[in-house]
């Protein structure tokens, strides 16, 4: 056979494999995305005391449908007050306010590097292995804000932010009128100081 | 006789500096008491921000890989885009541990409360950890949309938001202004219970 027709086969057979290597290689992230300008949703005013800042570094791995993650993540966690929710009740010339439930908020940091992910695989396909879809991710990110909220209980920083928030609003209501328009002994209960048990 | 005299005389004695009393409500030391209270959060605004991830443009592309990997992009088989959406949460407060004592002024006598709040500051909350797929199409030979990209796109997304946010003043007056509102609202309600007049204003 010709030297030149040889090597022409090569040329092409490089080039075919090539291509399908180029098809089945997953897409590098590109730098610059196509997005829309951010929008306001809503404005929702309110009236909460913030007792207590949680800033951690989470590093997550699991698996879903046996599809596994493993990534880093810095989470912001923050224990609240309604009070705008406040139980009061009037027993004699006595107002006793009652500590309403907590509201633990469990978010991403809002920073670029907030969220990474290091590594991901399929661990049930080795050759032709699954990609871990956007919806199985959000189950895994939904299971660590659980074990983060619940870690939060755990520590007793629920605890503290309650005693935090009765130890604030004690002085703040203290003259508050009773219910002949008197001012009267004013009490702050906290009918739950170890906070909600959790679902 | 004389005895009982001097004991009487001793006890109106000691009585006669309460005998101009009446019975008055306790001076209300509103300083120390809103200080206490530190972070009030006022309003809550949510940012919803969507980005797309496909393939990149030609026209689009800015640097040499990114035209090149364009027109390679455009030679394979099949469709590749995942439209995808997240929160991000803006807190507005006063901090009412800024509070000084010349900030607050009460006449007693005629029971108002002139209160200056420090001015309302604003922070971001936190994002929602979820990215949603509001829209996603991969067909023919294409690769499946990776977690490595996803992550990639909220963090060029987060980067966006504090930019929009920066950009657009409207947004951050709309928040302000319901949290003063609410802040003004709360603080006048909780006062008129004490049985004053409040006037609340901002630095």
């Amino acid at each position: 056979m010709n030297k030149w027709v040889k090597i022409l086969i090569i040329a092409i057979v490089a080039i075919f494999i090539g291509l399908i290597v180029w098809y089945i290689l997953p897409s590098r992230p590109i730098e610059d995305y196509k997005t829309r300008d951010a929008r306001i949703k809503s404005i929702t005013k309110m009236v909460e005391l913030c007792a207590s800042d949680i800033h951690e570094e989470m590093a997550i791995k699991d698996s879903v449908n046996g599809k596994w993650i493993v990534a880093r993540q810095t989470i912001e966690g923050r224990i609240r007050f309604d009070l705008d929710s406040l139980k009061i009740e009037e027993k004699g010339d006595t107002t006793i306010i009652y500590l309403p439930p907590e509201r633990v908020d469990i978010f991403e940091n809002d920073s670029q590097a907030a969220y990474e992910v290091l590594d991901s695989w399929d661990s049930k396909n080795s050759i032709f292995s699954r990609t871990l879809t956007a919806n199985e991710e959000n189950i895994i990110k939904r299971r660590w804000q659980d074990k983060a909220r619940k870690r939060i209980y755990e520590r007793g920083y629920v605890a503290q932010a309650r005693a935090n928030a009765v130890n604030s609003l004690t002085p703040l209501f203290s003259h508050m009128r009773g219910p002949f328009g008197k001012q009267g002994p004013v009490i702050v209960i906290d009918p739950n100081p170890k906070g909600q048990p959790l679902p | 006789m004389n005895n009982r005299f001097c004991i009487s005389a001793l006890i109106v004695f000691l009585l006669f500096p309460f005998a101009a009393c009446k019975k008055k409500e306790n001076p209300v030391d509103l300083y120390s008491q809103l200080q206490e209270v530190n972070r009030l959060e006022l309003a809550r605004m949510t940012i919803g921000k969507v980005g797309m991830i496909s393939d990149p443009d030609y026209k689009d592309a800015k640097s040499l890989e990114a035209k090149a990997r364009a027109i390679f992009n455009n030679m394979k088989i099949g469709t590749r885009i995942g439209v995808y959406s997240y929160d991000t949460y803006y807190v507005a407060y006063v901090d009412l541990s800024k509070l000084t004592k010349d900030d607050i002024v009460i006449d007693e006598e005629n029971r108002t409360a002139t209160i200056s709040l420090p001015h309302v500051e604003i922070m971001t909350d936190g994002r929602e950890p979820q990215l949603h797929e509001e829209h996603s199409r991969v067909t023919g030979l294409r690769s499946s949309i990776t977690p490595y990209e996803r992550a990639a796109l909220k963090s060029q997304m987060a980067k966006e938001v504090k930019r929009d946010m920066i950009k657009n003043d409207g947004a951050s007056e709309m928040l302000r202004n319901a949290a003063e509102a609410k802040g003004r609202a709360w603080l006048t309600q909780l006062l008129e219970n004490w049985g004053y007049i409040a006037e609340i204003t901002y630095k």
